[in-house]
């Protein structure tokens, strides 16, 4: 697999697809998504942003801090109904999200840790189990 | 496979009780899977994959004052341990695992109203579940005047982050000290206000703390005598304005004069927020050089090397609040008594007027002193990050002290090793008054061997900082009895004090058995 270092020195644009397909490819065309949450400081990210753009899934970029992301936007987002998210972030903030996530009833459904240590993964409604 | 049992609960009977909470708060808010409990395990566990972590056999949430009532009831019945947690994000610390396997989590997130929030006299009443993030919101809503404190990270709970005595940033900044009145739920199902709250009718339970009579607060703090289920807090007035000015000196000695300047604004009141006294060398901008030349320099070395970069060998950033006039007259005053240090340099940092308006306040790196809640502490460090705990001590609020902690730690460091992935230097803050606290940060892995080895080496920290008088204010789970151990004048005195306290109030011992190293009578000779 491509390390981190290799495709940063391939360049960003023809290299970039290497590693979006590990993620996208793996994606349903059928699921709808929210949203889709991007690191813009990776390149990686800005790749998988494009990419989901092209899917017609809405992106919003972060640089590394979820706050606004979730305050503004998630938070409500999650209360009003299940919702699914796909993103590609690092593992703090993927952290960050799960967390919050959880307190509103919806948890990772899938996580992939690439190279360089960025993680894709899908955040879902919990499966709801009595007793 | 089968979850863990709470000690001593045969299977039938756990199972009635989990039937018994399910009539109490409808059987969606009892959890007792693999996929529903783990999400309580501590995402920061020193003890990932390992026998030693302490998993819940189940969760119970319930969503008032009356079902709390009821669960406790039910839990003395069955001597079920009962760990609660507030919004659970107590990461570094436990997160919203319990101290002993096989406890029920009693999660007060539902319990999340705010009760009332006074503009006039600045104050807040709040359930267990409500966060930092959710009274903010609040109050930006209604457009009030009033400050909230938040620690960083914002989004755990007021009455959980209080009960655990954290600090914030502003002058509110002790949080526990901040409260005012509570309302707790006994191990016997019993409800207690305290201060004026015991007064039917008080008018003034958010706003005289005492009451009459003996003062009991302290004792459901960082405790297990009690769930507490309301909380009083005293709100900062929106300041008219904020600012920073920065104190840097430059020689290694200079200490003992910046710290005594330090404790006399912050005891005199001229300086009211949380300030802390940084080592350029530790935590100065990045330069590799420097970080080169650090380890096995000699101190003048160090000192001719940060004064050619224009750099003090030790700083200390004072935030005020208050009006502009009277902001920029302290700041005046608070120079004059550092300006005898030969070469003390002053900074002026930015100044803020509030209200901010928004792009006013997407410029500012960090929010937090200015009472705003953020998750950007998250966003500090590499891409890879597993967790951490945190070692604490209290150090008397001198240069010496400083100092002292200083070599005694790097010893430990040096005989023992560094934790992997540890930070250099050591972070002095004062959160609290007439004192300070270090916060050192112990990563934590998925790994096992590296846990173990940071485990060892804090351990190490907390005899070592006990041997030289310095007791921790807080600790993770895995190091309460150690820490509580430290406490041992005239033959555990304060311990044994707290356990005829827990006798008396918890004869069944269901209440977070073992936090802080207070162990129930049932459970004491195995563990204390």
């Amino acid at each position: 697999m491509t390390s981190r270092r290799e495709f940063l020195q391939a360049g960003l644009t023809g290299a970039a697809f290497l590693a979006v397909p590990a993620i996208s490819t793996s994606i349903d065309s059928h699921r709808r998504f929210y949203k889709a949450i991007f690191d813009q400081r990776f390149p990686e990210g800005v790749a998988f942003a494009r990419d989901m753009r092209r899917r017609g899934v809405p992106t919003h970029a972060i640089n590394g801090d979820v706050t606004a992301l979730w305050y503004q936007d998630l938070h409500f987002a999650w209360a009003n109904a299940p919702i699914e998210v796909v993103g590609m972030t690092t593992a703090s903030a993927l952290f960050c999200l799960e967390t919050l996530a959880r307190d509103a009833r919806h948890r990772v459904t899938s996580r992939h840790t690439l190279d360089g240590g960025l993680v894709s993964w899908t955040i879902g409604p919990r499966k709801l189990t009595y007793g | 496979m089968a979850r863990p049992l709470p000690p001593g609960v045969s299977r039938p009977d756990f199972s009635q009780a989990l039937s018994q909470f399910a009539s109490v708060v409808g059987k969606e808010w009892v959890f007792s899977s693999d996929e529903d409990v783990d999400l309580y395990r501590d995402s920061y566990s020193p003890f990932w994959h390992e026998d030693e972590e302490r998993i819940p056999a189940a969760a119970v949430a319930p969503d008032r004052v009356e079902q709390v009532q009821q669960i406790v009831r039910i839990a003395g019945k069955y001597k079920i341990p009962l760990w609660t947690i507030s919004t659970g994000k107590n990461l570094g610390y436990g997160g919203s695992a319990p101290n002993i396997t096989g406890s029920v989590v009693l999660d007060l997130k539902r319990m999340n109203r705010i009760l009332e929030v006074n503009e006039k006299n600045h104050y807040a009443l709040v359930e267990p579940g409500v966060s930092y993030f959710d009274l903010y919101r609040h109050i930006q809503e209604k457009r009030l005047k009033l400050w909230i404190d938040p620690p960083d990270p914002g989004w755990g709970s007021l009455i959980g982050n209080a009960l655990e005595r954290g600090g914030g940033y502003t002058p509110m900044r002790d949080h526990f000290d901040a409260h005012c009145g509570m309302e707790v739920v006994l191990a016997n199902g019993d409800v207690v206000r305290t201060g004026m709250g015991a007064l039917p009718n008080a008018k003034t339970w958010q706003q005289y703390k005492y009451g009459f009579g003996p003062y009991l607060d302290g004792m459901f703090s960082q405790s297990n005598f009690g769930v507490v289920t309301k909380m009083g807090f005293w709100l900062l007035p929106e300041p008219e304005a904020y600012f920073s000015g920065t104190v840097s000196v430059p020689k290694h000695d200079d200490i003992h004069a910046l710290v005594d300047g330090l404790a006399h604004v912050l005891n005199s009141g001229v300086v009211q927020g949380t300030t802390s006294v940084l080592n350029t060398a530790s935590f100065g901008p990045p330069d590799p050089e420097l970080a080169r030349i650090r380890v096995g320099s000699s101190t003048g070395d160090l000192e001719r090397y940060l004064a050619q970069k224009g750099l003090g060998y030790w700083t200390v950033d004072l935030p005020f609040y208050g009006p502009a006039k009277v902001i920029a007259a302290q700041w005046e005053y608070a120079k004059e008594r550092f300006a005898a240090i030969p070469g003390v340099q002053f900074r002026d940092g930015a100044i803020y007027r509030f209200p901010l308006n928004e792009s006013d306040l997407a410029k500012i790196p960090n929010p937090v002193p200015l009472g705003i809640p953020s998750l950007t502490t998250f966003a500090i460090g590499g891409p890879f990050s597993q967790g951490h705990m945190w070692f604490s001590p209290i150090i008397p609020m001198t240069g010496d002290a400083v100092i002292e902690a200083t070599k005694v730690f790097e010893q430990v460091y040096k005989d023992l090793g560094n934790p992997a992935g540890a930070l250099p230097g050591l972070p002095i803050w004062s959160f609290f008054a007439r004192a300070f606290v270090i916060i050192y940060f112990f990563p934590v892995e998925h790994d096992i061997e590296r846990n173990r080895r940071s485990r060892e080496i804090f351990r190490r920290l907390v005899k070592v900082a006990a041997d030289h008088g310095w007791g921790e204010y807080r600790t993770h789970t895995a190091f309460m009895d150690d820490i509580a151990s430290a406490y041992s004048y005239n033959n555990r005195a304060l311990w044994r004090l707290h356990e005829t306290l827990k006798d008396a109030l918890d004869p069944n011992g269901i209440l977070a058995p073992g936090k802080n190293g207070v162990w129930p009578r049932r459970l004491r000779k195995a563990n204390a």
